[in-house]
């Protein structure tokens, strides 16, 4: 009977501890900064974000792609649609309105290819990554000369959000357009140019 | 002590029939050129320097690997950065970025029917890895669970059968099937467990204003406008549906953590992850992730019990069993 290589034991054993130490929750930031006392699990979860997330089990996992972290839906579920669009102006004055492709205007054979739209923008408009914005606005530039063949001189990138409203709350229409980036502002050029 | 090591040893590196991991490489060989296919039609936008993510933007968004670990309690390669499996790091010719695309949807397909089947799935978890890390901020849950599946199935013997390469072998004559090492199904199986375990641990964590614990979770997802696929009736997404719908997510995700690997509670709790996965691809637009889901639930399932179950499924449409030979080499 053939057996296993003491090698891939060794492989396998780390493996697991890998995943399911990289997947489990961090402690809460009051009690990993001090500020609250450890409860319950949280000297472990302390113990393994020090320990064990910050060993060479995050190299192994982040330069081979079995990282991975299950928070879909957690700890709250989402509860915010977002959706953008921009606002292009070319060299003559006119201007435009450029969509990002929605899921909830696409028909439903076609939401599986919006869907990473959605993603996308989700993440992109974020405040944190402000970074990203001069990329989405230049992507926007240059999918408008491919479709129409004129460069925008100027791009807008607009957000809308609507709040879905809780069981005892009154649904709030959505707000928007907020215009989060213009690449005709000095700042946002500087931060555009490579 | 030793009684426990020679209990995890049989269970985690026994050897057994490799029936379910070649059903599983055939799952994951089909998600994924499906995945790559859904990539392709907007290839131009995700992976180009024309697009929506230059390369700049995702190395603004995820930045260099840095290379500095802590290891019993002291500090290792500090300021350095550790590299990435990333081929398209450097890329920017849309063709090339193109011709690899193309060439992961060749192995995916090939993953699929099972030819080449080592080669192929190796080639398949490369591309999948280096697509997710060009552009890592338009993933979302399905691509996570599908990059760990086709790593997985690199890992698997998973062209000994129900592959043209079996079917090649024993169009020569070679019957023979040898027995497999079960540690990759059985690492499927764990990290199955653990997306179920971890999601319910981060849902419950917070004590004060959580709505999976005052039950009325699903009710903010079944109403986001941007994430919603088919109509469901009305009563579904009121009370007290959202509450049995909130509890009882909380209920099968535990039971397919736990209980599925008992024998006699499996097949319940894996019906209860279908209808689960069922009911949120049915009303929500999270495309690929219930999908790869349910194919991990192949791994619970022993190599003998897969082909008893394809034999059964062969003999109910008239057709003979597969001849094969099981070997213990």
């Amino acid at each position: 009977m053939k057996k296993v290589s003491p090698w891939v034991k060794g492989f396998v054993l780390f493996h697991l501890v890998a995943i399911t130490s990289w997947t489990l929750p961090n402690a809460a930031p009051p009690v990993a900064a001090g500020r609250m006392p450890a409860q319950g699990l949280d000297p472990f979860l302390l113990w393994n974000s020090r320990n064990l997330k910050d060993s060479p089990i995050r190299l192994y996992l982040f330069s081979t792609g079995f990282w991975q972290f299950w928070d879909m839906f957690a700890p709250t579920p989402i509860r915010t649609d977002t959706w953008g669009d921009a606002r292009v102006t070319f060299g003559d004055g006119q201007s435009e309105i450029y969509l990002f492709p929605r899921s909830s205007t696409s028909p439903i054979p076609q939401k599986i290819l919006t869907e990473r739209f959605r993603k996308f923008f989700e993440r992109a408009h974020l405040e944190k990554n402000q970074a990203l914005w001069p990329y989405l606005a230049g992507g926007v530039a240059k999918d408008v000369e491919r479709t129409e063949g004129r460069k925008p001189v100027r791009v807008e990138l607009r957000r809308y959000l609507r709040v879905v409203a809780g069981p005892d709350e009154v649904q709030q229409p959505a707000t928007g357009p907020v215009t989060f980036f213009d690449s005709a502002k000095p700042e946002a050029l500087e931060e555009s140019a490579p | 002590m030793k009684r426990a090591w020679i209990w995890v040893d049989r269970g985690l590196f026994g050897f057994g029939s490799p029936a379910a991991m070649c059903v599983f490489r055939a799952l994951v060989g089909f998600l994924a050129s499906a995945s790559v296919f859904i990539h392709l039609l907007d290839w131009q936008r995700w992976y180009s320097e024309d697009g929506y993510v230059p390369l700049a933007m995702q190395k603004a968004w995820s930045g260099p690997l840095p290379s500095g670990f802590t290891l019993f309690g002291k500090r290792f390669a500090e300021g350095g950065t550790f590299p990435r499996i990333d081929l398209l790091g450097s890329v920017v010719d849309p063709r090339l970025s193109l011709a690899f695309l193309i060439a992961i949807l060749v192995a995916a397909l090939l993953t699929t029917v099972g030819l080449f089947t080592r080669v192929s799935s190796a080639l398949l978890a490369l591309g999948i890895v280096c697509l997710n890390h060009r552009n890592g901020i338009i993933l979302q849950g399905g691509d996570t669970a599908l990059r760990c599946c086709v790593l997985y199935v690199a890992l698997m013997p998973g062209g000994a059968m129900y592959s043209i390469d079996a079917w090649r072998r024993a169009a020569k004559g070679d019957l023979s099937v040898a027995l497999a090492s079960v540690w990759p199904q059985r690492l499927v199986a764990w990290n199955c467990a653990l997306v179920y375990l971890t999601t319910v641990w981060l849902k419950l964590e917070n004590e004060v204003g959580n709505p999976w614990r005052d039950g009325s979770a699903t009710w903010y997802p079944a109403r986001l406008i941007e994430m919603a696929r088919f109509p469901v009736p009305p009563f579904m997404n009121e009370f007290p549906m959202v509450r049995i719908t909130t509890y009882g997510t909380l209920i099968v995700e535990v039971a397919l953590g736990t209980i599925a690997f008992y024998r006699p509670c499996r097949k319940w709790a894996l019906l209860g992850g279908v209808l689960l996965h069922l009911y949120i691809e049915l009303t929500m637009n999270v495309p690929i992730f219930p999908y790869v889901m349910v194919a991990m639930y192949v791994s619970y399932y022993s190599g003998e019990e897969v082909e008893g179950w394809v034999s059964r499924m062969r003999a109910r449409f008239g057709r003979k069993p597969i001849a094969h030979e099981t070997l213990a080499i």
